[in-house]
């Protein structure tokens, strides 16, 4: 049992900022840092026995993401960011079952070559025990419009030991799908999204920090993906999910353990688990080798079907594999290293994903996707 | 710091080495910049300057915390550990050792400390007002040993693997490598403050810091007695009791506050050190050692 005095010294010494045992984020930032990433994200071909008609290649994405984080005065941090996907393959049309009663996808013929822009702007301003931030984006396709803005707020207490934060962000999206009138395909659809969150974290000793988070979304609005026939969902969707994550370094190992556990539910009938496990392995003084499992589970949505319903009975009916019941599981080894101002980091990622996955019972689908990624990224600090 | 100072530490290559060396340097540098009481626009003297004008100083987050350690440390000695009691200093010359000199008058030290006392400051929210003129706050108990902890700080998180800094007797181990790469411990002698050439003892040391508190090395002269540098700020007079006492503690401001109170505290000083926990050694005037350290 240690004093009282030497506790409330301890306390009292552990709160000086040349002391801190754990870095801490919430302090503006002293440098500009500038990071270019580009990811490859390639899904497999859908496998020929479930190809019903159209393109068996599904999409190939590249993703060109670029930020820039500098000091404003004292105590603001300014964040810019952009990205830009390209994005070229098929996609799921619809699905059917034939006369074998085995189920066959439908697939988009290799049409379709998209462009997605983001562009936001975040600013910090960062106070004696915490923080407030604001942030700004719009995303734009050739069929799709989005703004959103956010703001949050966090306080740190008990000798920055305890740090709780909040949040709300909103977004408008408007969609325009192409090919309208060739496909009869709805025009001028728009949806809203509102979001909160709360998450306290704690650090627990000089080696480990537990954190947890609720947060709940709500969408209004159109919701139906309108590329996808016989495809039509409630036009209000409410998500709820409860984030956990415990982080603790192993100094004997010099590296450290992080451990997510993430339990969804939402109104359309999907719950769904999300395990992550990783390990951070310090090499040498300059790198960095990441290797990382995570386990995903989801249950079908209530109106999901495996074969689309064309008879106009049903009042909500989809059969995007997206909503079906599966699960998957992934692996990713990342390297990264930092060389003097520079740092640089590869990510390799398998995702693998199967209806006997999930445990969940429920519909399924013979499209759901197996994907691998790529992803370089440098970054710049003066 | 007005004292020696000595850096050691394992490096990579030539490169990060003298990188390294530089940043710490500036590192104590910056903290002698802002908190010496000697230099005409450190922080110090600025919430000095403003003593019984009334006038309120709104400090930074690093001063703050230094002021609230400090507020810590005077509630947990019962107002021993004063930043306060810089003034009484006037009344020791520290530079003669001539035992020429005579003892301060009992009416002078009476006026001293009427401008001493942490209890009379208004510290609040960051905020500073030294109500009396001529009161003065000196971090030289604190920041000394703080500047050692940052630089570890600064150290461990640019990677260096193992290192030592020594400022003014005052030692802090550090290193990122000191668990993982099977280093060896650190040896360290605690000063014989009767023969300043050799060690009392050799302690290993493989993290942390190790304060030592004690006349030895600052002292004055007056009819043939030894009059200690550590002045108790409610008597107004040298401590007697000790000659030094060192304080092992992962950090170097904790084992010297520590080192300092229970000189402060003379003989008390080493029950309460039983109490609070941390290994110790404490020399009397005899030359006899008692503490926990081995």
């Amino acid at each position: 049992m240690k004093s009282r005095s030497l506790l409330a010294l301890t306390a009292s010494a552990l709160a000086l900022p040349g002391i801190a045992p754990i870095a801490r984020a919430d302090t503006p930032p002293t440098n500009t840092n500038i990071a270019y990433r580009v990811s490859s994200y390639e899904e497999d071909k859908l496998p020929e026995e479930f190809l019903f008609a159209g393109s068996a290649e599904r999409y190939d994405i590249t993703i060109h993401q670029f930020q820039l984080v500098t000091p404003v005065g004292e105590n603001y941090g300014l964040t810019l960011s952009t990205s830009v996907e390209s994005m070229s393959g098929a996609s799921p049309w619809y699905a059917v079952t034939p006369f074998d009663g085995e189920q066959g996808i439908v697939m988009s013929g290799a049409t379709i070559h998209e462009k997605r822009r983001d562009y936001s702007v975040g600013l910090r301003r960062y106070l004696d025990n915490g923080s407030l931030g604001f942030n700004v984006g719009t995303s734009k396709e050739n069929d799709y419009e989005s703004w959103n803005g956010g703001f949050d707020i966090q306080g740190d207490f008990n000798n920055e030991l305890t740090t709780l934060a909040g949040g709300v962000s909103f977004s408008s999206d408007d969609i325009n799908p192409t090919d309208a009138s060739l496909y009869n395909r709805v025009t001028d659809q728009s949806k809203r999204t509102s979001s909160a969150f709360i998450s306290v974290s704690q650090v627990i000793n000089q080696n480990s920090l537990f954190q947890s988070s609720v947060n709940i979304t709500h969408h209004n609005g159109f919701l139906t993906d309108p590329y996808k026939l016989g495809d039509s969902r409630p036009e209000s969707r409410t998500q709820v999910a409860w984030s956990n994550a415990y982080r603790r370094f192993i100094s004997d190992l010099d590296g450290a353990l992080h451990l997510d556990l993430r339990i969804y539910d939402d109104d359309f009938g999907i719950n769904s688990l999300t395990f992550d496990l990783s390990w951070y392995q310090n090499v040498g003084n300059a790198f960095q080798v990441i290797p990382r499992l995570r386990y995903y589970s989801q249950s079908a949505a209530d109106f999901f079907t495996p074969e689309n319903d064309f008879s106009g009975l049903p009042l909500f009916n989809s059969s995007d594999y997206r909503l079906s019941a599966y699960g998957a599981l992934s692996g990713a080894l990342q390297v990264q290293a930092s060389i003097n101002d520079m740092t640089i980091s590869f990510v390799l990622e398998r995702y693998l994903s199967d209806d006997s996955y999930s445990f969940y019972d429920g519909g399924k689908s013979p499209a759901i996707v197996d994907f691998t990624r790529v992803s370089l990224g440098l970054g710049y600090s003066f | 710091m007005g004292s020696p100072c000595a850096l050691f530490f394992r490096g990579n290559n030539k490169k990060f080495n003298s990188a390294l060396a530089i940043k710490l340097e500036s590192e104590i540098k910056r903290l002698e910049n802002r908190y010496s009481r000697f230099l005409p626009d450190s922080i110090t003297t600025q919430i000095n300057r403003l003593a019984g004008t009334g006038n309120v100083m709104k400090v930074d987050k690093e001063t703050a915390s230094l002021l609230d350690y400090a507020q810590t440390c005077y509630k947990q000695s019962e107002g021993l550990f004063d930043i306060t009691s810089g003034s009484l200093r006037t009344l020791w010359n520290y530079q003669d050792l001539s035992d020429k000199q005579s003892l301060p008058d009992e009416s002078d030290i009476q006026l001293a400390l009427e401008k001493i006392g942490w209890g009379k400051v208004e510290f609040h929210h960051g905020s500073i007002c030294l109500p009396v003129a001529g009161m003065e706050i000196d971090f030289g108990g604190i920041v000394k040993e703080y500047a050692a902890d940052c630089v570890a700080t600064l150290a461990e998180r640019e990677g260096c693997v193992s290192g030592m800094v020594e400022l003014g007797g005052d030692i802090r181990i550090f290193g990122v490598g000191i668990e993982t790469e099977k280093m060896p411990p650190w040896q360290i002698g605690i000063r014989d403050p009767f023969n300043t050439g050799h060690p009392h003892a050799l302690i290993d040391l493989h993290y942390g810091a190790l304060a030592t508190s004690g006349d030895y090395e600052r002292y004055t002269l007056i009819r043939g007695k030894k009059y200690s540098h550590i002045l108790n700020p409610i008597t107004g007079w040298p401590v007697e009791g000790y000659s030094s006492v060192s304080v092992i503690a992962d950090q170097c401001v904790l084992a010297g506050t520590a080192a300092s109170l229970a000189v402060l505290k003379g003989e008390n000083g080493e029950q309460w050190l039983r109490e609070l926990g941390l290994p110790f050694l404490c020399i009397d005037p005899q030359g006899k050692a008692t503490g926990t350290i081995q």
